[in-house]
């Protein structure tokens, strides 16, 4: 029978409206011809006309004959509504429909044709000398890039920031143009977040020095790459400007096969863009894995859905760095029908019960890669306590550590923890204090909303 | 809170190295600043770094690779942020344990309940959800589990008048959650009184309350916001007649005379919102309210089912309220003593009521000439004689845009219908309409509908609609609110029947839900089918008052919403999703009900 939850089904949904007309027509009386597989799942929608509605579970992707090209639309919601709480509905079948069948070949053969190119792609770099000497040639344009960077920052402070505050934005937009021009987009991105700072906010000097120390150190490990581990320069190339496609990641990247459980994900909608932020846990590997997506309103085929928070999905995941194994893609197929709800329990093997050691462990990791700024940490057996009129954990050894509770509001912290002990998952950017995620109490996990989530 | 200390003996191990990092960060942040053009100095910054461990030979190395000032500083930076960011492990310190959790007062709700909220949420609008679950729960004495309560208060933090109507409906655990987040509530009052009772125990309190406990009371009742103070007076609604005047009277008589005025507020509040079973307790002493609050809506006065004991002990009450020495409170009495007056059984009036009554009855022989049987044509008393000062009427806009109608407005508010249908030797509903279609029929419309609501009096009322609500939402919401506030089922259901001579917007108006659903009216069988015909239609399927009405409907009434929806299906018709919401609605009631 059919795993999928309501839950699940509903995060699939294009946005609100969609999803409103879709419980609508999920009753029974509206399909017919239900059906699944191990690959996808079909029905057809009765409505003034009739449609056939198709999903993938690989993806997943949606197909439907009605008009709208807004996918999924009603007709597939609706669908995939109705079989999440009345499976029995779904016939098991081998065999699908016809036209499901040539869309199912169609798209086999778009990714077999992406993976090909991809290999070849990376055979033509191994072999054609053109490649080897574009690389170098940018290279040599990223170097000199970077010098005038380490030029404009030392007269920055010739100047001073007070200085620099009241500067027409000018001088900083050319230098992240010339950064731009230079093919390290990664640095002009964080030159520009500097320059944003500047006379903002209270701390705005702190803030300011903490960034371009963390920009400076970037730098000098561009200038020492030679003497690094090729796995971490390939972590300082990917942060200057060198992309990775998802198709080389899932080609080229480590990989890992786990037991995943989904303990939170995040949506932000900012200038026309979403941003999707999505943190795993391995059940066997103990590994942490961060899935991130960007659409738009438009085209929300770079999100990942379908996944629900507490519940564990089984495959594989491709890891963007090998020097430092969190951002992720999902190489799995099949996520809907292998979701199963998670046994938690395991959770607190790969938790912390000592603040200070998780931390201790935390900054280690800090130091192999000090520019990264969200640092996943699991900790048991912790309790809410008051510090100064702030909410912190204290552990069995009377350790502490601040909350933020900016982005996730303090309620959903003490409703779901109490005075109790519990797990709990955060991300600190600082070492310092922790932005809580998630916590699981009683065997039940809870996944914290955020202040600034958007819907699509 | 409870403190709890640990030795101060686990400091970091490199807490020297991150004191001395600290110090140097302050430093360069200075430097940072002003330039290193006017700070040409970095040796008071290199003391600091080199007492970080291996920074005296970090130091030494970038000294010999950087090219100036600016890149050595950039060093410097990296050095001091390593050392201060990379070294911060946590300590043993002191922190204050969270306050226990109280214990629950609210019986909670059960699972299926918690999926019968979450199923209606989906159905409906927010704003209705809000309306449906805070009716729900504060009719059946329950509170908004947590789950469900913050959503909604993030929801509405910025609007103070929805979010306080979820926070009277928190539960123990609720209030903890919220005292400790700070940040959701900036509005302290919008929280529990911890000195008062909460409003489920309430009416045991009252009970046994003594003259501390009223003295408690009313020091803490004025802060309440208005609707802690509905939740409160709500729950007077299991409690008797004797109870309810008790609590007005016990209030009254710890306030000292000069504050006393304050306190009118709350009685009024106390008579608008009191339900059955105690509608005369309350409707008497509704009528306190009357320009009280300077207010320009209409207060109806619900003597006429007042028992007799009550009119009497409130007849002396306000006889010796009289007395006080605040003039402002002997005027806002005035209306009231008339109302009485007019009201007392026979074996109780007196001079003083004689008096009143027949000079009310003088002045509208003046203004209310008779004109013919049953008929009259009011005018405007043209200046403010001493006998209309007698009876409290003043020079005021108000009532009118000008100032002689609102003479006569006056005039015909204290007198009600009633006195005027005596006078005239007509019943009450001819005397709206005459009244209506006269040269002040508009002026005169607010005071016509306090004196048919305040006497009770359904076929005056429909009188009223008749020649005021056609085609007119506005009214129709007025009315709606006033039966809502002051009416009785048996009013409000003549004003269902009123759809069947076209006035649907009244059956559909949001305030018109409000009253049935707050006068706790069940509609007949008929009058079920006459609501289902009009919100099925389609321009009303989607409207927001349905849900009040919804709750209402009678067993007869689901009957039709089910029909309806087999219909739909039937036909292949889009069934609306609030309607499987509705049946979720009455599964729950009945559940809350049980």
């Amino acid at each position: 029978m059919l795993n999928l939850t309501p839950e699940q089904a509903e995060s699939l949904a294009p946005d609100a409206g969609t999803l409103s007309r879709a419980r609508s027509i999920a009753k029974p009386a509206n399909y017919r011809n239900i059906g699944y597989s191990e690959r996808a799942i079909w029905g057809v929608a009765r409505g003034s006309s009739d449609y056939d509605s198709f999903v993938d579970l690989t993806g997943p992707a949606f197909k439907c004959s009605c008009p709208v090209k807004k996918l999924p639309c009603k007709h597939i919601m609706g669908l995939l509504l109705l079989i999440s709480r009345q499976p029995e509905l779904a016939t098991h079948c081998d065999t699908p429909p016809d036209g499901l069948e040539e869309w199912l070949k169609k798209r086999d053969a778009t990714t077999e044709a992406k993976i090909t190119k991809a290999q070849n792609k990376n055979a033509e770099v191994k072999d054609t000398a053109a490649q080897a000497k574009r690389a170098e040639q940018r290279e040599s344009y990223v170097q000199q890039g970077v010098e005038e960077l380490k030029r404009f920052l030392e007269d920055i402070f010739n100047a001073g920031l007070l200085e620099a505050s009241k500067r027409s934005g000018d001088s900083w937009e050319q230098m992240s143009r010339r950064l731009i021009d230079a093919q390290a987009k990664g640095l002009a991105n964080q030159l520009n977040t500097i320059h944003r700072k500047l006379g903002v906010g209270p701390d705005w000097v702190a803030d300011c020095l903490t960034d371009i120390g963390n920009l400076y150190i970037l730098i000098r490990a561009w200038e020492n790459r030679e003497q690094l581990p090729p796995e971490l320069v390939e972590d300082i190339r990917a942060r200057i400007g060198w992309t990775r496609s998802k198709d080389d990641v899932l080609l080229l990247g480590a990989k890992q096969n786990d037991h995943w459980l989904v303990l939170n994900q995040f949506m932000s909608y900012e200038s026309d863009i979403y941003s999707q932020n999505i943190w795993m846990i391995g059940r066997d590997s103990g590994q942490f894995a961060q899935i991130l997506g960007f659409g738009s309103d438009h085209n929300t085929d770079g999100l990942t859905r379908g996944l629900t928070n507490g519940y564990q999905i089984s495959g594989e995941l491709a890891y963007y760095s090998r020097w430092h194994q969190q951002r992720a893609e999902l190489a799995t197929s099949s996520l809907l029908a292998n979701n199963i709800l998670a046994d938690h329990s395991w959770l607190h093997q790969h938790a912390h019960s000592c603040i200070r050691t998780a931390v201790s462990d935390l900054q280690t990791r800090r130091l192999r890669l000090p520019w990264a700024s969200e640092w996943p940490l699991l900790l048991r057996d912790v309790r809410l306590v008051m510090k100064e009129d702030r909410l912190a954990l204290v552990d069995q050894h009377q350790q502490l550590m601040l909350l933020d509770t900016n982005e996730v509001s303090a309620w959903q912290l003490l409703a779901s923890m109490g005075k109790q002990p519990a797990t709990l998952f955060g991300i600190s950017h600082d070492g310092e204090t922790l932005v809580p995620w998630g916590c699981l109490q009683n065997q039940h996990w809870t996944a914290f909303t955020f202040n600034r989530e958007a819907q699509l | 809170m409870n403190t709890s200390s640990v030795a101060a003996t686990d400091l970091p191990e490199n807490a020297q190295a991150s004191q001395a990092a600290r110090k140097a960060l302050q430093e360069l942040q200075k430097t940072a600043i002003i330039g290193l053009g006017h700070s040409p100095d970095l040796q008071q910054i290199e003391r600091h770094l080199a007492a970080i461990p291996g920074g005296a030979q970090i130091l030494q190395q970038s000294a010999a690779d950087s090219r100036d000032k600016g890149q050595q500083f950039m060093e410097n930076l990296l050095l001091a942020q390593g050392a201060c960011q990379f070294s911060r492990l946590p300590v043993a310190d002191r922190y204050d344990e969270l306050p226990d959790v109280p214990a629950e007062i609210t019986a909670p709700l059960t699972a299926q309940q918690l999926q019968q909220f979450d199923d209606i949420g989906r159905g409906c609008e927010a704003d209705d959800y809000l309306e449906v679950i805070t009716r729900l729960l504060a009719g059946h004495q329950r509170a908004i589990p947590d789950t469900k309560l913050m959503p909604l208060v993030q929801r509405y933090q910025s609007q103070p008048a929805p979010l306080r109507q979820v926070l009277t409906l928190l539960s123990q655990r609720g209030e903890w959650l919220l005292r400790l987040d700070h940040q959701l509530i900036s509005d302290t009052n919008a929280l529990p009184n911890p000195q008062l009772p909460h409003p489920v125990n309430f009416v045991d309190w009252l009970q046994q309350a003594n003259e501390t406990d009223w003295q408690t009371l009313w020091q803490h009742w004025p802060n309440l916001n208005r609707q802690w103070q509905e939740r409160y007076i709500l729950t007077l609604n299991r409690a008797n007649h004797e109870l309810v005047l008790r609590f007005v009277t016990g209030c009254w008589s710890v306030v000292a005379v000069d504050g006393r005025e304050r306190l009118i507020p709350l009685v009024a509040r106390l008579c608008e919102l009191a339900r059955p079973p105690a509608p005369s307790a309350t409707g008497i002493l509704s009528s306190l309210k009357k320009r009280v609050l300077g207010e320009s809506e209409v207060i109806p006065h619900l003597l006429s089912e007042a028992n007799t004991l009550i009119v009497a002990e409130l007849w002396n009450w306000i006889l010796e309220t009289r007395r006080d020495r605040s003039a402002k409170i002997r005027q806002l009495m005035l209306p009231l003593m008339y109302q009485l007056a007019q009201e007392l059984p026979e074996n109780l009036q007196d001079d003083n009521s004689r008096a009143l009554v027949s000079a009310l009855e003088q002045q509208l022989q003046c203004y209310l000439p008779r004109q013919g049987a049953h008929d009259t044509e009011p005018l405007a008393p043209e200046e403010l004689t001493p006998e209309l000062e007698a009876l409290g009427i003043q020079n005021s806009r108000q009532y009118a845009k000008s100032i002689a109608a609102g003479r006569l407005v006056q005039l015909v508010e204290l007198a009600g219908v009633d006195l005027i249908a005596r006078y005239l030797q007509c019943t009450a509903a001819m005397v709206v309409t005459t009244l209506a279609k006269s040269a002040f029929g508009e002026e005169l419309s607010p005071a016509l509908l306090a004196s048919c609501l305040r006497n009770r009096d359904p076929a005056a009322l429909q009188s009223w609609c008749k020649h005021y609500t056609q085609d007119n939402y506005q009214q129709s919401n007025i009315v709606g609110t006033y039966v809502s506030h002051y009416g009785t089922a048996e009013m409000a259901s003549r004003l269902v029947i009123l759809c069947d001579s076209g006035l649907t917007n009244m059956a559909c108006s949001r305030q018109m839900a409000s009253t049935l659903s707050n006068l706790g009216l069940e509609l007949s069988a008929d009058h079920s089918a006459v609501f289902i015909q009009q919100l099925l239609k389609e321009r009303h399927l989607y409207g927001l008052p349905l849900w009040g009405n919804v709750l209402n409907l009678n067993s007869n009434g689901q009957k039709l919403i089910d029909q309806y929806q087999q219909n739909a299906i039937n036909k292949g018709n889009t069934v609306p999703p609030q309607l499987s919401a509705f049946t979720t609605l009455f599964a729950l009631r009945a559940s809350l009900h049980s």
